[in-house]
């Protein structure tokens, strides 16, 4: 399987692909320098099993450590927060990227557009759009892919790779987010 | 031809053998003297008639464009990269570009419905003659033709009067695809005006077709009591020879039935069909049998079961030819629109036609004249059984042989890397090397039919065969019901509606239509149909959509059409009939206004949408729509002001029309007694829309039927479905009640508790309820009546 190419073969992005996240540094440096990050989830957070546990802990863990706001679509806002999430609102996919794309948009909690987000829980077809939607309309912001499968609208994403590749990479994020949040904790307490 | 619109008029006229007074003669139209109906601003309108309104829908509904990929690849310039804000060589920017694609899809899709419709006219008249009289609905339906009279102004009494209305709407349908071209239109809202007058075309189009076919074949006139035929591949008798037809253009088929009725045959083979070619035959003849949808052509086709198969015209399968080779039948294609390579025997003898076919000289042939297909199709269907049954013909394989196949599966993942639902193909034939062909048989059940896992495959793995023969006796016991397709709605019918739809009291009318390109099989469409009837919704349904929802059997063994009534009523499934029946529900939606309302229908087609949109609950459901067909469709219900909700592939078409919620200032509609500004809340929310689940889909469905005209009592009977939903499917409370409640009154009774703390955190403000309407011609004068 190669990995930087679209993941339904028709699916065809353009002139210009998405960078590969070969190593979650990359998404760590990308949070540093946002100012405004939100994560989107839809329904196949919990209807695709595979990829529940590991997405649902990957996104408590952003919450946890990051206080980044999580969004979900469709109908799995009860289920998602069953299982420990906080939720900063629920819209429908096309609501929320017809939000991303308004400058004058407040966000969720009123205190501005966001600059960073990261998008995980669609299925293939959808999720190329909602990328391609955000690349034409909101090009300022920078738009991750978190799921295992190359989307080449998006700004990042992750290459085409199998549960357990893709599940050792986001092992080893969630173990830079902590071991950063600590290392700011001491800072904090040193300070 | 003998159309030349002539009309003279001579006040007096003099010559040697008398005198002629006031002498009028219109040729090839018709006469304004026989309606007394005042004539609106807009009959016969253009493409900027009505660009206006279309500009008020579209500042509240913004279109968000969702390109396919970045380029524009339609002229020698290119290909152009529009990404990024960049511009193409022509000058055309990424949004403008979307709303030409959208345009052109629309365009093909009003003029595939619209030549239709020509082509049955043609036929018709040429069968039975121009002065053949309309007739849909007998005493029970005098506005027989809503959408041609708003649209046109004029009122068709026999179908040589379609001509008329034919020649506008080509010419129309003409000077969009002009509009298209490189170094035409260039503003994105001024493409989606022209999407908008494209659909109102095409359901004057699809209007024209069905009265044309209704009248002439005397197919169910307003029958919400139109017998239940039967649907499905074991429903088909395969002992008998068997002819398959495909398409949306019945009369073949209909010759097919004649001939067969004519030398004593009926009974003796089965005429079988897919898409609606076969709605439109069980309207003609219940005991033909519908196969399925769209969807169903490969399964069916390598099954073997059909002896012959006949093609007409829209969603037929470009590959049919060789899919027929495979199981040696023949195929006979019909349309001038699907010639499909073959030669044109239209001319030839019969016997000659039927030799060849039978002993292969041909695969297959063309024949343009519906009477011959009649005949040569039986003697063919008849010869090519007789033959046939001696052989194996059916390309599934069976249980061993597919155990063998799924051996070959290394896991590539190819297939499911093709599949437009990502079906976990190699997964299940891991499973079903092992002999467990359960996974396999389930993936059956959300496939839809597209095939091209098989072309993936590099062992050579007939997949689609596979999921078939894994779901063998599921196949065999599909053996459904769908009540016939009903055509248009009783006057009656609407006067005893309207005032409740009107008022909020009957929830809202919820229209399943469209193709079958569903992310999650077609039993979700018999769950959405059958919830909202249950809730004393007004469900209709047709074409595809129509059969997916007959596809279901409730724990009484009932499919819905058995369990609900079919009348346009509170709690009932209509179908009211074939793709082209898509204009019984626009009509039915201007028929309120018309008959309940006694509004002017006649040209006058702005008001009719003003009042639809501010007051008829209504909205439309594609949930597997893939056609350009379906993009015109919903066209026609967007400038009608009726929501469209689609199905997550429906995404692809390009553009969304959504509604901000969140922006109070965009909600505003005058208050028609007063001129008053007043704020109706977002009302309903979108016009286009994607849901990602049949959940999400559900609640959007009550959400968007609310509608600024509803009373408190009609309100808090809408909020009670919304909020009902919402807390069963997202298993949480709605966080927008406060925008949709306008005064205590509107909160539902049962759950004023519950709501009441939630109101008072969120700030709820009394509102009035007005008289809405967008059109400051509708605020009313001094003096009373409209200024």
């Amino acid at each position: 399987m190669s990995g930087q190419d679209s993941w339904i073969r028709a699916e065809m992005g353009g002139t210009k692909q998405a960078s590969v996240i070969t190593k979650p540094e990359i998404l760590m440096a990308l949070l540093k320098k946002a100012k405004r990050p939100l994560i989107i989830i839809g329904h196949e957070i919990i209807s695709d099993r595979v990829r529940t546990d590991i997405l649902i802990r990957m996104v408590s863990e952003f919450q946890k450590t990051k206080r980044i706001p999580i969004l979900t679509t469709s109908h799995i806002a009860g289920q998602v927060m069953e299982r420990g999430i906080r939720l900063s609102g629920v819209l429908g996919s096309m609501e929320i990227i017809d939000r991303l794309r308004d400058p004058t948009w407040n966000g969720c909690d009123g205190n501005g557009q966001y600059d960073l987000v990261f998008i995980a829980g669609f299925s293939y077809a959808l999720g190329s759009l909602l990328f391609s939607a955000l690349k034409q309309n909101a090009p300022q912001t920078k738009v991750i892919s978190l799921d295992p499968k190359y989307h080449p609208h998006a700004t990042w994403s992750y290459a085409n790779m199998k549960t357990d590749s893709w599940k050792a990479e986001i092992d080893r994020l969630i173990d830079l987010l902590h071991s950063e949040n600590t290392h700011q904790k001491m800072e904090e307490i040193h300070v | 031809m003998n159309r030349k619109n002539i009309h003279i008029r001579l006040s007096e006229a003099k010559s040697s053998t008398g005198t002629v007074k006031d002498l009028d003669i219109q040729i090839g139209k018709i006469k304004g003297e026989q309606w007394d109906e005042k004539e609106g601003p807009t009959p016969f309108p253009d493409h900027t008639a009505l660009r206006n309104w279309d500009r008020m829908l579209l500042t509240r509904y913004k279109p968000l464009y969702i390109p396919f990929c970045d380029l524009c690849c339609l002229c020698t310039y290119g290909k152009c990269d529009l990404s990024g804000g960049k511009r193409g060589a022509c000058g055309i920017g990424m949004e403008a570009q979307q709303s030409r694609i959208v345009l052109l899809a629309a365009c093909i899709g009003a003029a595939t419905h619209i030549s239709h419709g020509r082509h049955l006219v043609d036929h018709l008249i040429e069968k039975m003659g121009r002065r053949t009289p309309i007739d849909v609905g007998g005493s029970n339906v005098d506005v027989e033709a809503p959408m041609i009279r708003l649209v046109c102004g004029i009122k068709p009494k026999t179908l040589g009067d379609l001509e008329i209305v034919l020649d506008y709407l080509e010419s129309q349908v003409t000077e969009l695809l002009a509009a298209a071209h490189t170094g035409q239109e260039s503003d994105p809202l001024d493409f989606e005006s022209k999407v908008f007058h494209a659909g109102m075309l095409d359901h004057v189009g699809l209007e024209l077709a069905d009265m044309a076919q209704i009248s002439a074949f005397n197919l169910p006139k307003a029958d919400p009591d139109a017998v239940l035929v039967e649907l499905g591949l074991g429903t088909i008798d395969a002992e008998k020879p068997v002819i398959l037809v495909i398409g949306h253009n019945v009369p073949p088929a209909i010759d097919i039935i004649q001939y067969s009725r004519e030398h004593g045959l009926s009974g003796k083979i089965e005429v079988t069909g897919i898409c609606c070619t076969a709605i439109d035959l069980t309207r003609f003849d219940p005991s033909a049998k519908i196969v399925g949808p769209i969807s169903w052509q490969l399964r069916y086709i390598r099954s073997g079961v059909p002896d012959l198969i006949v093609v007409d015209e829209q969603c037929v399968r470009a590959d049919l030819l060789i899919e027929a080779g495979n199981i040696q039948a023949p195929l006979i294609a019909t349309s001038s629109k699907n010639c499909a390579g073959l030669v044109d025997r239209t001319d030839d003898d019969p016997d000659d036609i039927v030799r060849d076919l039978i002993s292969g000289a041909v695969p297959g042939v063309l024949i343009l004249d519906p009477l011959k297909v009649g005949e040569v199709a039986v003697r063919a269907a008849l010869e090519s059984h007789e033959i046939r049954k001696t052989k194996k013909t059916s390309t599934i394989p069976t249980a061993e042989e597919l155990i063998e196949f799924a051996k070959r599966c290394g896991g590539c993942m190819e297939c499911t890397r093709a599949c437009p639902n990502e079906t976990p193909l190699p997964e299940a034939m891991k499973q079903a090397a092992t002999g467990d062909l359960s996974f396999l048989a389930d993936i059956y059940d959300t496939c839809i039919g597209c095939g091209r896992c098989d072309d993936a495959c590099n062992k050579e793995i007939p997949i689609h065969s596979s999921l078939v023969a894994a779901a063998r006796e599921k196949v065999l016991n599909e053996r459904y019901s769908v009540r016939a397709g009903r055509g248009a709605i009783q006057d009656i019918e609407i006067r005893e509606v309207g005032g409740p739809i009107v008022l909020g009291e009957i929830p809202g009318v919820v229209a399943f239509v469209g193709c079958a390109n569903f992310p999650n099989g077609a039993s979700e469409v018999a769950e959405m149909a059958r919830e909202f009837a249950k809730r004393r919704y007004i469900a209709v349904a047709t074409g595809c959509s129509a059969m997916a929802i007959g596809m279901y059997r409730n724990e009484d063994g009932q499919t819905p059409y058995e369990e609900f009534h079919g009348r346009f009523d509170a709690g009932g499934i209509v179908n009211a009939g074939s793709c082209v029946s898509n204009a019984h529900i626009s009509g039915a939606a201007i028929k309120i206004a018309s008959i309940f309302a006694k509004r002017n229908l006649r040209g006058n087609y702005e008001e009719i949408a003003d009042y639809v949109y501010n007051r008829v609950g209504a909205v439309g459901v594609a949930w597997g729509a893939m056609s350009q067909k379906a993009a015109a469709i919903a066209a026609g219900f967007w400038r009608l002001g009726i929501p469209v909700i689609v199905g997550p592939h429906g995404a692809k078409y390009r553009r969304m029309l959504l509604g901000r919620k969140d922006h109070d200032e965009n909600w505003y509609v005058f208050d028609s007694r007063t001129g008053e500004k007043v704020q109706v809340g977002p009302v309903p929310e979108h016009l286009f829309v994607t849901a990602e689940t049949k959940e999400e889909a559900m609640v959007l469905i009550a959400k968007l039927c609310m509608r600024p005209n509803d009373t408190s009592r009609g309100r808090s009977m809408k909020l009670t479905h919304y909020i009902d939903l919402y807390k069963r499917l997202y298993g949480i409370m709605p966080d927008d009640l406060h925008l949709f409640i306008r005064s205590p009154a509107d909160i539902p009774i049962t759950m004023k508790e519950e709501l009441l703390p939630i109101l008072q955190e969120r700030g709820m403000h009394d509102r009035i309820i007005p008289d809405p309407t967008l059109l400051k011609s509708q605020i009313r004068t001094q003096k009373g009546g409209r200024s």
